[in-house]
């Protein structure tokens, strides 16, 4: 997953060599420094693309399936997610989360694990203490840190890209059920907050 | 400043040159870049009112809590953060927080003003500015540029 960065304004009171020296510089410093800029937005839990600002919070009922408090059951076709700590009618050990059943052909996160008897048997959705770097605020898209890590900045023809090389970070920008954008796509852009340091280089990259 | 709400307004300087169309869209960019550029020093342990760091948290609360960090980042469980927005109200920006949050926030920003035990004894980290106050000078200079955006 990436993005790349060009100038496109047309500058034609300037130099072309002095442009071309500038543009260059530019790249330069956008591909060394971004990077380290996105990811340290990303783990203060803000993120670098206009509009969303702070990371939503993980949802209650994602927070019991981190806790470990929810466990997966495939019961013909459907997925249950069950409390066995709710008491219910039916009683507790089998009590159904209707909030998080899912649906027919639905994927449950977190890992399939083991068998239960009569039903199939999901497991926990984390393995011990994996998921407990979710339970911490804010929500900065940091478990074991790979991730967020996989940033990069490569200068490229007449530009830079700036890319994840994480395989998850994609899950992130659109393709999970929560958007928690990490890097801009289509017609979005970064923050201001981002942008503010890009004209910092841009500035620095034409004054000298 | 109060026990219901915790907040700030701002009066933007909208050159004439932007049409009503991106007057909108430029209120929101302002409001967003407040509350981000807020939540990114809070988040560095760093008042967005003042430029001084945060009070340090308490030896043993961050030997027991934080993993022996001290530095105050007001994100516990993060509601507080969560609930901290902006709003357009004309030309003008409102940006603070509301509801349940905004008592804690109230706590925080006047060091717990009114309390009946830790008044004078928890230590005040605003991160709001009081009438007549204003976010850091490299803040505001933000503004500029996304006015630039508009006007270039």
């Amino acid at each position: 997953m990436s993005i790349s960065l060009k100038i496109e304004k047309k500058f034609t009171k300037l130099g072309t060599d002095f442009i071309e020296q500038s543009k260059k510089k530019f790249y330069a410093e956008a591909a060394k420094q971004l990077p380290y800029v996105i990811a340290s937005t990303i783990q203060k839990g803000i993120s670098p693309v206009e509009g969303i600002g702070r990371f939503k919070q993980y949802s209650p009922s994602y927070v019991d399936q981190i806790e470990g408090r929810v466990k997966f059951f495939r019961k013909g076709s459907k997925t249950i997610a069950i409390r066995p700590d709710i008491e219910t009618k039916q009683g507790k050990s089998i009590a159904e989360h209707s909030k998080i059943t899912y649906k027919n052909g639905a994927i449950a996160p977190g890992k399939l694990i083991g068998a239960h008897s009569k039903l199939s048997f999901k497991g926990s959705l984390f393995a011990k203490g994996l998921g407990h770097g979710k339970l911490k605020s804010p929500v900065n898209m940091t478990v074991t840190g790979v991730m967020v890590g996989s940033i990069q900045g490569d200068v490229v023809s007449n530009g830079a890209l700036i890319s994840f090389n994480s395989p998850i970070a994609k899950y992130h920008n659109g393709q999970g059920r929560v958007d928690r954008h990490i890097l801009p796509k289509g017609s979005e852009t970064f923050s201001s907050l981002i942008m503010k340091k890009l004209r910092d280089l841009l500035r620095e990259a034409f004054n000298n | 400043m109060s026990h219901g709400e915790t907040s700030f307004t701002y009066d933007v300087p909208i050159p004439d040159i932007i049409n009503r169309d991106d007057k909108n869209k430029f209120l929101k960019k302002v409001g967003q870049y407040l509350v981000d550029s807020m939540l990114d020093k809070i988040a560095d342990g760093v008042s967005p009112v003042t430029g001084k760091p945060f009070t340090k948290l308490n030896k043993e609360y961050a030997a027991e809590e934080h993993g022996g960090d001290r530095t105050a980042i007001l994100d516990e469980h993060g509601d507080m953060l969560q609930a901290l927005t902006y709003k357009i109200v004309g030309d003008r920006i409102w940006v603070g927080i509301k509801g349940d949050e905004a008592i804690k926030s109230f706590a925080h920003n006047t060091g717990f003003k009114g309390h009946p035990v830790l008044e004078g004894k928890a230590p005040k980290r605003q991160f709001i500015p009081e009438k007549g106050e204003s976010l850091l000078k490299d803040i505001m200079a933000g503004i500029g540029d996304i006015t630039d955006e508009y006007i270039a």
